[in-house]
């Protein structure tokens, strides 16, 4: 028999491999741009209502090709999904969230447009709040460079803005 | 709009911003300041505001009306932003606020400047303002004389109540008037609409407003302390639905103790509240969870005179984030936290000149629709106070007054 390495409990590890070859249905998520395959418990992946419509059409094989999202967001939003099925108590997955999104803007614009794609409305709207508290204190300037908008407004435009809200800290 | 982010994410990270954030953005670019100028992104700002509880403000009045300041809900930041309305010089009640906008009735004729005390039967020269304090925008309404019932000559009216809310089937904002005369004569009922930019008489009240407090806005209603018929006692609630412009009546919880009941209406966490002063001895407040439903009345608090909390009036104002604390406020002097679980007091807040405490939020929500007309405000200093924090520990902030230094930007 083939000498198996326990991480904590061996009980539970145990337990885990009776529960694979028990009755709950697993996926292979393979992303079609680096062709990462992961495999799911299909009520972690239906999170996504991409993936659950499709399930639920009877189209999902037991390969299901992910377009459009790299291997390492995929990795991510599994790793979400998996702590939000598993975990019901709001203050320990208020924690996971904080912790999890403490990513570069360019990880948690992938994880954006990535959960966006897949419609999993939980991940999407932690991501879009954690944007959104990282943006309020900019300038005007600064949300240009971050956003990559071209500054369209003439200098008068931006001058009569700032003289009507010019009761606010910045610019 | 972006190169980097797809318009409608755009649209979703935006939502969440607060409208400090948002009016400073308007300056971004022309795609930009259309999305936060829109109606549809508008509405989805307020309403993700509204279920998460988010952008909340604490509006307290001055006791010579001559000043409104509101401060973030979390009391974190200390400063407190003086509204500064054109009609600063008339002096203004508050009446009440729905979606952040504010509705105040000037105590001086905003012409001549003359002072008209409330308590005068028939005050016309007193001018309804809405105010956006977020946006800086007002919107002097027109005014409508009550109209005196052509029999009763000689008979002036007792007082007149407001009210404020949103018509959600109509997507229009709308203030009530009461207009309430003595003996048996009815009661003459005129609405305001915001889209319309005018005023319409409705069915006359069937009862009697039993104080003169203004009505309080829930679920596309309005609701006030009535007495069924004239010479009654009993209590109950009327209600003035603004979409279907038909009255209807509420039960009173079964009270244990009818002694000496003064009871306020008032909204707290999305739901009708009692405020049952018995005659200074203790103080119950009600809730009603279920709306319409007797029994669904639910005491979710009861203080008692002692010497720690002297009170003559004690008000729920709102409930804390997590909803295990109500905010109330103690006369006219201060606001404190009550721990709903622990029956204790956590925090106390004092403020210099004033009167009474609303809760309230910021909104991006617009006064201009066709046939109104809209004023930004005059450039003026906006001055800004420090509330003064009495802490269990007893440590005090003293109170400073701020300005604007020459390069316009606040200190």
């Amino acid at each position: 028999m083939k000498k198996l390495k326990f991480i904590g409990n061996p009980l539970l590890q145990s337990r885990e491999k009776i529960n694979m070859s028990s009755d709950k249905k697993w996926l292979t998520l393979k992303t079609t741009e680096d062709n990462e395959e992961f495999v799911v418990e299909e009520s972690v992946a239906i999170m996504s209502n991409v993936i659950k419509n499709m399930v639920e059409d009877g189209c999902a094989s037991s390969v299901i090709p992910v377009p459009r999202v790299k291997g390492n967001a995929m990795g991510k939003i599994i790793e979400f999904c998996k702590k939000h099925t598993e975990e019901s108590d709001e203050k320990v997955l208020k924690e996971f969230d904080a912790e999890f999104l403490n990513l570069g803007p360019d990880a948690l614009y992938d994880l954006m447009v990535s959960a966006n794609f897949l419609e999993i409305k939980v991940l999407l709207d932690s991501v879009t709040t954690k944007v959104a508290d990282m943006i309020k204190g900019k300038s005007s300037e600064e949300i240009r460079n971050i956003l990559k908008i071209e500054n369209d407004l003439s200098a008068e435009e931006i001058e009569e803005s700032r003289r009507e809200n010019c009761w606010t800290r910045q610019e | 709009m972006s190169d980097l982010i797809p318009p409608h994410l755009i649209a979703n990270i935006f939502s969440r911003l607060p409208v400090k954030s948002l009016l400073r953005f308007r300056c971004v670019s022309k795609p930009l300041r259309a999305l936060i100028d829109s109606p549809h992104f508008i509405n989805s700002h307020l309403h993700k505001s509204l279920v998460s509880n988010s952008n909340r403000t604490i509006i307290t009045t001055s006791i010579d009306c001559t000043s409104i300041c509101y401060t973030d809900f979390d009391f974190d930041n200390p400063f407190a932003t003086f509204v500064n309305h054109p009609f600063t010089h008339c002096g203004a009640h508050f009446i009440a606020s729905c979606n952040g906008l504010i509705l105040l009735l000037t105590a001086k004729n905003v012409d001549t400047c003359v002072l008209e005390t409330i308590s005068q039967p028939d005050p016309p020269n007193l001018s309804l303002v809405l105010v956006n304090p977020a946006t800086r925008k007002h919107k002097l309404l027109p005014v409508s004389p009550v109209e005196y019932p052509v029999y009763y000559s000689e008979t002036k009216c007792e007082f007149v109540s407001y009210g404020f809310g949103y018509d959600s089937v109509r997507d229009d904002y709308k203030v009530v008037r009461i207009a309430q005369f003595p003996d048996m004569v009815k009661n003459e009922v005129k609405v305001f609409s915001l889209k319309k930019n005018g005023w319409r008489r409705v069915l006359d009240f069937p009862y009697r407003v039993s104080t003169s407090e203004h009505g309080v806005f829930l679920d596309s209603a309005v609701h006030w302390l009535v007495c069924k018929r004239f010479g009654s006692e009993a209590a109950v609630i009327a209600s003035f639905n603004l979409g279907t412009e038909k009255y209807g009546l509420l039960p009173q919880p079964r009270y244990s103790d009818m002694s000496d009941n003064m009871a306020t209406l008032g909204v707290l966490g999305g739901k009708l509240c009692l405020n049952c002063n018995y005659n200074m001895r203790y103080i119950d407040i009600w809730v009603m969870e279920k709306y319409g439903v007797k029994k669904s009345w639910s005491k979710i608090l009861s203080v008692v005179q002692n010497d720690d909390l002297p009170f003559v009036q004690l008000t729920a104002v709102a409930y804390s984030n997590t909803g295990k604390k109500v905010l109330l406020q103690q006369d006219a002097s201060q606001l404190l936290w009550y721990e709903l679980e622990q029956k204790v007091i956590s925090k106390k807040f004092h403020f210099p000149d004033f009167w009474k405490a609303y809760v309230s939020l910021e909104s991006l929500v617009k006064l201009d629709y066709e046939d109104s007309t809209e004023f930004p405000w005059s450039k003026r200093k906006t001055k800004k106070r420090i509330m003064t924090a009495v802490l269990d520990s007893f440590l005090v902030v003293r109170r400073k007054r701020w300005s604007t230094n020459k390069s316009g930007l606040l200190r």
